[in-house]
């Protein structure tokens, strides 16, 4: 069986909601749309201001090129379309609804039988992207031409504290199977794999079961970061996918397993993509949970709901080891966030980076095989062509190197920063 | 405008391991603790003190120049660390100037000269140890031992021709640096055992191989070094020593010997000047196994460890340029998947070696014909007229050195003085060697006697061949000095 080698171990502090079965999230009164939800052009808005919107009503069209829908996740009417900052701090464009409490709603039409390009025209029609994390649009991923004889789906949820997919894979396994389905047939794959952490027996074993033809459930070793792309790719297929290169030079297409899930309601119930489930955890929650989430909803809504310490000592969208720190909850959630945690005084440890003292942790962590403490010196020597040389250019941004530094020191972002460079300046 | 509170925003991973760089240090110096134990035991509190005035004096020259070069004084036990291992790495009845100038050295000019914690170019304490090494050689190849355990904790300088003897070790003068038997077990399983447990001479805390190996597991558990380093390099030195000594029975003796475990443990393994990727670590580790046994067995110095691990140390940058991790999915220009040249090298080092040692060692062990008795003079208890002195030989055999007096002419007595030896079973004369005789010619026939058992030479009645009158009387003077020499062999041989 192939493993990817190194990695690390952190804790997986995922027992405080791995039990907790998907309840509705909060029923925000104003949602904040993000008009870029997703990796690629923001998408184009199709209301006006003062417009009425019905829930599940397209509001922003894609763009041209690698783009994705937007529909408004509440009945009501649209107020402005205004900057609203997001978790990482730019500012970006959002479309402002202001509830009606009606919750009428439209919806696609539900298809039965659907043929590959049918399925595809469908998840590009529902907005659908990568809810992972990375929000790459499916659509446009899972268009390979028949390059594709594999299709791997993600349920490794290698990141600690989140289980939303965990949940998923329990309670809709049917519905996240027959997704796989549409999605194999979507893209012209004859198999999948789903891969899931051997953390989550119970998933395996349910998965398996109803699995049926073509589809493989492959239990993996529990190492973060597992999910990963590639990592994923070469635990599920034995496949390396080239430096550089996509999934797809390797015969492989990835989806996760919310996204699967999301692709049998657009398909089979024509449900756009406007809400999804999302962990929210960490000490400073009286009630963690799975939660339905709509997209849009300022994060002080949800912390509201939960009961969360809004003042706790650092709150989290996404998982801990790639996940930013947000700075405000009037920040919004969009198809990606996975995850919001509250993280109290024990959980977060804010060191201060002190000397590297060549312990060699970060190569052996690496699981691209780069060297992040020689990145690290060339990017501080403003030498780049020495970075890439140690591999900088690959970097895939697990924070690996981060986690296990011993001298605390931010390796991962200089990493990043160096590999952000390297591409502005084509070197 | 948007709201920006007071959370507090970080860079990810929220989530870090456990560890600093304090807490692997302290771990370095709990690993070292039962070195020091050990040393304290053996030679005395004088080598407690060495290590202490060391470790003092490595803390103090490092805040010396902190606050010299006007920087912030630095509390990250690293200093220590070093200070204690090179304090280990002393004699135990070193000058108390030793210890100052070598922890000086160590800290002002290998480490902080150069950067500070994680820049120097060499392990300070290896760097040092040369250093002293040259500078002081007389005092550096001083061991000692003391008779017994009991009475070594108070040991000083000025006490030495009384408690204490010096004693070369193992290195530098073979098996005689040994004691006969240990804990009633004798011969080679005595040898072994005395230098696994190190109460032989030797630096202070490099001797005792149980403790630096419990120290080693230690570290090896809490994952603060590499265990391929130590590891890797030990078999690289046991396949060496087999191929060098050609002798199978020597490994556990030169493994155990000298500062190989101490050096492989504690200092080839510091962080700064060892590799970083895994692989590049175990290729340098053989350099290190390589290097060590060749200065020892070829060079001038008996010990090769510190310049072992000092030459390799400069070599280490040049390694993690040259020898880059293969990365996830790359491939080369013709677009196949990128040879893990490095790895593959390492591993089959490793693995040739491990089949090497296991097919050879046990081959060569069972033609080999090393007795390893104790070498060394020999006390005779039976009073005997011409033999002064016995010693043992390597092989087993005895060399006797025996003098008497032939009446060559009526008032003219030539003294004679002969070295003869014996084979290990008593049987044969092999060899003798003329120290003293005459110069005029009435010298023994020493092929008379050469290879003879003691019958055929009690039997010898032509004992003047050469018609000289005053020659026979030589001959039959060694005559009588062999003859002692096979009584006084049947004392040693029946102990």
């Amino acid at each position: 069986m192939a493993i990817f080698r190194k990695g690390v171990h952190p804790r997986a502090h995922k027992e405080r909601t791995s039990g907790v079965p998907i309840a509705r999230g909060p029923e925000p009164a104003e949602v904040w749309l993000p008009l870029k939800q997703h990796i690629g052009a923001p998408a184009v808005p199709a209301v006006q201001a003062g417009e009425r919107v019905l829930r599940g009503q397209l509001v922003a069209r894609k763009a041209e090129g690698v783009s994705a829908n937007v529909y408004s996740p509440v009945a009501g009417t649209v107020k402005e379309i205004v900057g609203h900052i997001t978790a990482s701090g730019k500012k970006q464009d959002h479309i402002h609804i202001v509830g009606d409490g009606t919750d009428e709603s439209v919806s696609l039409p539900p298809l039965t039988d659907p043929a590959g390009e049918q399925v595809l025209a469908r998840i590009e029609e529902a907005g659908i992207v990568g809810m992972g994390g990375a929000g790459f649009p499916t659509a446009v991923k899972l268009s390979v031409g028949g390059r594709a004889d594999v299709l791997v789906v993600n349920g490794a949820e290698c990141e600690p504290y989140l289980t939303c997919d965990e949940r998923i894979m329990l309670e809709y396994a049917d519905e996240v199977l027959e997704g796989v389905r549409l999605c194999m047939r979507a893209c012209g794959a004859p198999r999948a794999v789903i891969g899931i952490e051997k953390n989550k027996p119970a998933a395996i074993a349910l998965l398996a079961q109803r699995a049926g033809e073509g589809v493989e459930v492959k239990p993996l070793r529990t190492r973060y970061p597992q999910g990963a792309e590639k990592q994923l790719i070469y635990g599920c297929t034995g496949r390396t996918v080239p430096e550089g290169g996509l999934p797809v030079d390797a015969g492989v297409v990835v989806v996760n397993v919310h996204t699967a899930f999301a692709a049998y309601r657009a398909v089979r119930e024509g449900t756009p993509c406007y809400e999804r489930i999302m962990t929210v955890s960490g000490g400073a929650v009286q009630k963690p949970g799975n939660y339905w989430v709509k997209n849009g909803t300022p994060l002080r809504e949800l912390a509201a709901f939960c009961g969360a310490d809004e003042s706790c000592a650092r709150i989290v969208s996404g998982g801990p080891m790639m996940g930013e720190a947000v700075f405000s909850l009037k920040v919004c959630t969009g198809k990606t966030s996975s995850g919001l945690l509250f993280l109290d005084e024990g959980e977060c440890v804010s060191r201060e980076a002190t000397v590297c003292i060549g312990c060699g942790r970060c190569v052996q962590a690496c699981p691209m095989g780069l060297l992040p403490n020689f990145i690290e010196a060339a990017f501080f020597a403003k030498d780049y062509a020495e970075a890439k040389r140690c591999g900088a250019a690959s970097c895939i941004g697990c924070g690996c190197c981060s986690y296990v530094c011993p001298a605390g020191r931010f390796l991962a972002q200089s990493v990043r920063l160096a590999q952000k460079t390297i591409r502005e300046r084509k070197i | 405008m948007a709201e920006i509170s007071n959370y507090k925003v970080a860079a990810s991973p929220h989530e870090l391991g456990g560890g600093s760089t304090r807490r692997i240090m302290v771990d370095v110096l709990i690993a070292l603790l039962p070195c020091v134990v050990c040393g304290t035991l053996f030679y005395g509190l004088y080598a407690l003190l060495l290590v202490v005035i060391c470790t003092a004096t490595c803390f103090i020259s490092e805040q010396l120049f902190n606050l010299a070069r006007r920087k912030p004084l630095t509390f990250d036990c690293s200093a220590l660390v070093t200070g204690v291992i090179l304090g280990l790495n002393l004699p135990p009845r070193a000058e108390w100037y030793i210890p100052v100038i070598g922890g000086v050295f160590a800290i002002v000019i290998v480490k902080m000269l150069f950067g500070g914690l994680g820049k120097n170019f060499a392990n300070p304490a290896a760097t040092a140890r040369v250093f002293l090494l040259l500078a002081y050689s007389s005092v550096m190849a001083q061991y000692y031992i003391g008779a017994d355990i009991s009475g070594n904790l108070l040991g000083t300088p000025s006490d030495l021709p009384t408690d204490f003897t010096s004693a070369p070790t193992y290195l530098s003068g073979g098996t005689a640096a040994l004691s006969g038997s240990f804990w009633n077990v004798s011969g080679y399983p005595g040898y072994v055992l005395q230098l696994l447990f190190g109460y032989t001479g030797g630096s202070i805390g490099e001797t005792c191989a149980v403790a630096i190996l419990a120290g080693g597991a230690y570290l090896c558990v809490r994952r603060v070094i590499d265990w391929r380093i130590p590891a890797v390099y030990i078999l690289t030195a046991a396949v060496m020593v087999l191929a060098c000594y050609q002798s199978a029975r020597e490994i556990p003796l030169q493994l155990l010997s000298g500062g190989l475990l101490f050096g492989a443990v504690f200092m080839a393994t510091d962080y700064a000047t060892s590799p970083k990727w895994r692989y590049n670590r175990i290729l340098y580790a053989v350099g290190l196994g390589v290097l060590t046994v060749i200065i020892r067995r070829f060079g001038a110095y008996p010990e090769g460890t510190s310049l072992a691990i000092l030459i390799l140390n400069l070599l280490v940058p040049v390694m993690d340029r040259m020898i880059l991790p293969v990365r996830f999915g790359q491939r080369t220009k013709s677009g196949k998947p990128m040879p893990r040249i490095a790895q593959w090298t390492a591993l089959g080092l490793c693995g040739a070696m491990a089949l090497a040692l296991a097919v050879a060692a046990p081959i060569v062990a069972a033609t080999e014909d090393r007795s390893f008795v104790k070498t060394g003079p020999i006390e005779l208890q039976g009073t005997y007229e011409s033999i002064e002195s016995a010693d043992r030989n390597e092989d087993g055999s005895v060399s006797f050195e025996v003098a008497g007096i032939a009446d060559l002419y009526e008032n003219y007595q030539q003294p004679l003085r002969y070295t003869v030896t014996l084979d290990a079973d008593g049987e044969f004369v092999t060899n003798i060697e003329p120290i003293e005789q005459s110069t005029m010619g009435y010298v023994a026939e020493l092929s008379l006697f050469e290879g003879k058992s003691y019958k055929e030479i009690a039997s010898l009645t032509q004992l003047g061949t050469d018609a000289e009158l005053s020659a026979t009387r030589t001959n039959t003077a060694l005559r009588e000095m062999i003859l002692e020499c096979f009584d006084a062999m049947e004392e040693v041989r029946n102990g």
